[in-house]
């Protein structure tokens, strides 16, 4: 298809064969699969790729526990058209297959580590600083000192898939590339903190005349210096408290932090006649509503009558689409974008089809 | 989605899916000449960009699902690759794919 989309020969007559070659491409390679941690036998990390060569610098990713992950490996190339490029490589302690083991180019599964989690866990209480990439981080730790400074795995394009709930109750402040992607990025990590319980998120104003795709490793701009950096740092790192989650309970239904629960009310009526006066004293505070009922039991809280069905975890309403022009490219016509937290932790969101 | 009205019927999209699963190595060598695969997935430069790396482009070779992690450019399914590599709608590329495996791109 190099010849850019010629449909004559993508779509030519099969040859006769075409059953049974369609088999042979796939058991080229046995997979490789990355063994995380790291074992404490693994060699001393040893790569050298067939066509970049040796890693110009190597990045390391830790386990909370303080246990090696990987490594993200930057290799610096000479392009086809003469220009000087760079490549990234996730290098991780790989099985092989056949028994052997070894050093490959091969990612870390998400969910990944945070780039410096260690420090992270380390400093409860420092503010945090989240970056692009490795080497820009590595320039922020020496330009800021009192912030643990954070990426995540392979850049601007899959912050979603790193764990980001280390960020829990932290003060978060983004510093994003000045391009579009930097953007994205900064938004994308804004939101993924939030999902985290950060205490507060900020995100760093680059002033439109800095050059562009600028990050804290490159040159400072012209007429920059570092105290001005800082500066730009500081009215961000303001702790704002997050909103309080307003929790709409409607009818039976109620939500909670916990998640929505409907409430199954006991109807028994019949109980309340004969214990009347003796429960309104044990209880003043309830009996306004028939509905409520009492047990046999003395002395119970209104909240014990009531059986609480789990539903669902806690779920915030994005928004409610009505109409087709809203939905264009979304199987429904209509519905409600919810964003909850699922069983097992992480933050999803969905549309919800109206049932009208 | 797995219909479009036409004329002649509705395209078929499953059963034209269906059809190039079975055969999707072969088409994968025909399309992406110097791709390889790695484990369950195809890995090929993007004829569609300046792809100078092998790595960023996949296709799933189980399901035909396809992504190049550079662009953001995906899809669920081999008609959705061949427009996309033959720069065509889902339409002509469903039935030029029938045609080619010889199963009918319509119904009725």
């Amino acid at each position: 298809m190099a010849d850019g989309g010629n449909g004559d020969t993508m779509f030519a007559p099969l040859p006769e064969d075409a059953g049974t070659a369609a088999a042979t491409v796939q058991d080229a390679r046995p997979a490789k699969v990355p063994i995380i941690p790291v074992p404490a036998d693994a060699p001393q990390l040893q790569f050298r790729h067939r066509q970049y060569g040796a890693a110009t610098s190597v990045h390391e990713y830790r386990l909370a526990t303080g246990e090696l992950a990987g490594y993200v490996a930057r290799f610096e190339i000479v392009e086809g058209d003469g220009n000087l490029g760079k490549q990234f490589l996730p290098i991780t302690y790989c099985d092989l297959g056949d028994g052997r083991r070894g050093w490959s180019a091969k990612g870390i599964p998400a969910p990944r580590p945070l780039y410096n989690l260690v420090e992270l866990v380390a400093r409860p209480d420092a503010p945090v600083l989240v970056v692009e990439g490795e080497k820009t981080a590595d320039a922020a730790k020496a330009l800021f000192l009192d912030f643990v400074v954070i990426t995540s795995m392979h850049g601007a394009k899959s912050p979603a898939k790193t764990d980001w709930s280390p960020l829990a109750t932290r003060n978060v402040t983004i510093w994003p590339d000045n391009d579009d992607e930097g953007k994205k990025f900064a938004d994308t990590v804004a939101g993924l903190a939030r999902s985290a319980g950060a205490q507060s998120i900020a995100i760093v104003e680059i002033p439109a005349d800095w050059p562009a795709k600028w990050d804290l490793a490159d040159p400072l701009p012209h007429g920059v210096d570092e105290a001005m950096l800082r500066d730009m740092l500081d009215p961000a790192v303001e702790p704002q408290p997050p909103p309080e989650p307003c929790y709409v309970s409607f009818g039976n239904f109620r939500m909670s932090p916990e998640g929505l629960f409907y409430v199954e009310r006991a109807k028994r009526k019949r109980k309340r006649k004969a214990k009347d006066e003796e429960q309104d004293a044990d209880n003043k505070d309830e009996g306004e509503d028939e509905t409520e009922g009492q047990d046999e039991t003395e002395g119970k809280d209104e909240t014990e009558n009531e059986k609480l069905v789990c539903l669902s975890g806690p779920f915030e309403v994005r928004a409610r689409v009505g109409d087709r022009a809203a939905t264009v490219g979304a199987s429904c016509c209509g519905g409600t974008i919810l964003t909850g937290a699922c069983t097992n932790g992480r933050c999803q969101t969905g549309c919800w089809a109206a049932s009208t | 989605m797995s219909t479009v009205l036409g004329r002649g019927g509705r395209i078929n999209f499953d059963r034209v899916n269906q059809a190039a699963l079975r055969i999707l190595p072969l088409l994968l060598r025909r399309w992406l000449p110097g791709g390889k695969a790695v484990g369950h997935e195809f890995l090929a430069l993007n004829p569609r960009r300046t792809d100078r790396h092998v790595g960023s482009f996949k296709i799933n070779l189980g399901t035909g699902r396809w992504c190049d992690f550079a662009t953001g450019d995906r899809g669920g399914d081999i008609v959705s690759l061949a427009a996309f590599l033959g720069a065509i709608s889902q339409t002509e590329a469903a039935e030029q794919l029938a045609k080619m495996l010889g199963v009918e791109a319509r119904d009725g």
